[in-house]
């Protein structure tokens, strides 16, 4: 028996997969609109570029993520 | 070698029942190890017999590849030999005939093996050259030196990477994406699949030290939606989501071409041997285990266990403790005989990744054109990919015990959705201790009520001596923390539940398959099955298509 290996064709189990794909993609869209929305954290700028390795790094003085707060705090805390 | 021997006394056997000593027959090129495939050896066997006499007839020789029937009858006629003889041998050689199998065999025993081993040598050689700089651990906290006076070097941080160089880390995994694709779907080309894949383990692994990577990827997702005060950064949303998304289209292109882990395993696979589908149904279940178990321990805030026991990483680093480099090896050693050990058993990012190519738009054929079933793909995928075609009809009769067993299972999804729940649930007090502010306030109530005298300043000790200053703020932190490990383990337990219900649902779902082809969550699209493919070899020049059934003559082979 052969068959000509030509794309799916469509059936109730290829409109379940159809919903599927789509329903997943939707949901890797609403995670991804999730974590880029999120306060404090804008396209460029104000992502880590350093591991969360503060200490060292030379975007520390302009960086507003919480983690460079923080460690901005406690350097000045332990300045004064 | 006892094979050989049985063929060559059958062939004696054969050769005295004929009442003549057959010319010596052409012999096929051997694989590097001098045996013939099993799967090939009726087939050898066929043409041993054949291609005797068809020297000195050679209408018989073409007939064969045309026609399975007449060479079947010739041999009962001229041969003498039995009807189940014949039977078994004809049922090697399908309409396809010998001399497509024969081509195939060429293919895979002119390349493979020798290449393999050299390749798995190689790679083998180079890691243990760096093995002895993979042996000094790290001691946490540092060995106190005060008595002698040694000073400590300072700590030292990485230089930050400019943020180019993160973007250029994105570009790259698009561009070597688009291209796995492009390898996988257009152009069928292991070759180029093989050599893009060794560019992804120097870059993503030996020069970005496994560090951004996918693997890892999901558990600072996660921890970005549940901590409202940690921020994702760009780059590993983008490595979340860019082969999630490739993978809804175009099935695990990602570990093909892309992941250095999966890299690093190939280039050390020299004899894979197959896993029984026992023992590959019941390993496949922990990925989606460890998934969940990384993902709820990262919800809490307390670590990464899927980065941190990770096997592959301290190779991409030439470091790590000991022990993560004795399973380092341990999986190199495996991944020798069973591909991808940690692909298909482990990788928490892989048990993704499956599900999303199970609703992938395209998938991975065997065949460029037509499949005429010939089986030569059957053993062809090292990582047990491969499925066979399902009989057309079934008896109704059979279908109502089959379809009340998987009612019954349906209905026990919940419950064990509960159950793990339950579990869960009890596990929680325990599996906060993992967290060291609740370990260290469990250690000093303890303390209040049983002191123990550590003697010398450990670091157990120190840090009591730090609970000290603030047992409240201590005690308070850890209750927190084990609100979090209550949430976190009751969420794990019902996961647990629904992986192993739908496991046991999916094995009990009849599935249709009309070719060989391989399974769409488990192919790793690494394109080893296309050239074991005979019409795939006419389809590269490598074998003429009037060897294929159907041309010319045969013209009942060639329905659609």
């Amino acid at each position: 028996m052969m068959s000509k290996q030509t794309q799916e064709t469509p059936n109730r189990r290829e409109f379940f997969r159809g919903g599927a794909r789509y329903a997943l993609l939707a949901g890797l869209a609403a995670v991804s609109a999730v974590l880029l929305k999120k306060p404090g954290t804008p396209l460029a700028g104000q992502t880590c570029v350093n591991r969360g390795f503060c200490r060292g790094c030379g975007a520390v003085t302009d960086c507003g993520l919480p983690q460079a707060l923080s460690f901005k705090q406690a350097t000045q805390r332990r300045s004064s | 070698m006892n094979r050989l021997l049985q063929r060559s006394r059958h062939e004696e056997a054969l050769s005295q029942s004929d009442g003549s000593t057959r010319p010596p027959s052409p012999q096929p090129a051997r694989s590097g190890r001098g045996r013939i495939p099993r799967r090939f050896q009726k087939c050898r066997e066929l043409e041993t017999i054949v291609e005797g006499p068809a020297n000195q007839k050679p209408a018989m020789r073409h007939s064969l590849s045309l026609n399975l029937p007449l060479v079947a009858a010739d041999l009962r006629r001229r041969r003498g030999l039995g009807v189940s003889r014949v039977r078994l041998l004809t049922s090697a050689a399908t309409a396809l005939g010998f001399k497509a199998r024969t081509a195939v065999w060429r293919n895979f025993s002119s390349r493979g093996g020798s290449v393999r081993a050299s390749l798995a040598t190689i790679t083998l050689l180079f890691l243990l050259l760096f093995a002895c700089s993979a042996l000094a651990d790290q001691r946490f906290p540092p060995p106190d030196f005060s008595e002698t006076n040694h000073e400590l070097p300072t700590t030292t941080t990485p230089p930050v990477r400019a943020l180019w160089l993160h973007y250029l880390d994105v570009a790259v995994l698009l561009g070597a994406m688009g291209l796995a694709v492009w390898f996988i779907y257009r152009k069928r080309s292991r070759r180029g699949l093989f050599w893009l894949s060794i560019f992804s383990l120097a870059y993503f692994g030996f020069w970005r030290k496994g560090c951004v990577c996918a693997i890892g990827a999901p558990q600072n997702v996660i921890l970005g939606l549940f901590d409202p005060n940690y921020t994702v950064p760009l780059v590993v949303t983008a490595f979340f989501i860019i082969p999630l998304v490739f993978a809804l289209f175009a099935g695990r292109a990602f570990c093909s071409g892309v992941c250095p882990h999966g890299a690093l395993q190939d280039l050390v696979l020299v004899k894979p041997v197959k896993v029984p589908a026992w023992l590959e149904h019941t390993l496949g279940v922990i990925p989606f285990l460890f998934l969940g178990f990384g993902l709820a321990f990262a919800a809490t805030g307390t670590g990464f266990p899927i980065c941190r026991y990770d096997p592959i990483v301290p190779i991409f680093r030439l470091n790590g403790p000991s022990l993560l480099v004795a399973l380092a090896a341990a999986t190199l050693l495996i991944g020798m005989f069973v591909g991808r050990p940690y692909c298909r058993f482990l990788c928490p990012y892989g048990a993704l990744l499956k599900v999303a190519a199970l609703a992938s738009k395209w998938r991975v054929r065997v065949t460029p054109d037509i499949c005429t079933q010939c089986q030569l793909c059957e053993h062809s995928c090292p990582f047990g990919a491969m499925r066979e075609p399902t009989p057309g009809t079934v008896e109704p009769k059979l279908l109502v015990p089959e379809r009340r067993r998987l009612g019954w299972l349906v209905l026990l999804v919940p419950v064990l959705i509960a159950g793990g729940v339950w579990i869960g649930g009890q596990l929680a007090v325990p599996m906060a201790k993992l967290n060291p502010t609740v370990e260290l306030a469990e250690r000093y109530l303890a303390q209040k009520t049983a002191p123990v005298d550590y003697g010398v300043m450990t670091p157990e000790a120190l840090s009591l001596q730090r609970a000290e200053h603030d047992p409240e703020a201590l005690l308070l932190a850890a209750a927190n923390w084990r609100e979090r490990f209550k949430l976190a383990c009751l969420l794990f337990g019902g996961w647990v539940g629904l992986v192993l219900g739908i496991k046991l649902v999916s094995l009990s779902l009849r599935t249709r398959r009309t070719d060989f082809e391989p399974d769409r969550g488990a192919c790793f699209a690494c394109a080893r099955c296309f050239r074991s493919c005979p019409q795939e070899l006419v389809r590269i020049g490598q074998m003429p298509a009037s060897e294929l059934p159907g041309t010319g003559v045969a013209p009942q082979t060639a329905k659609t």
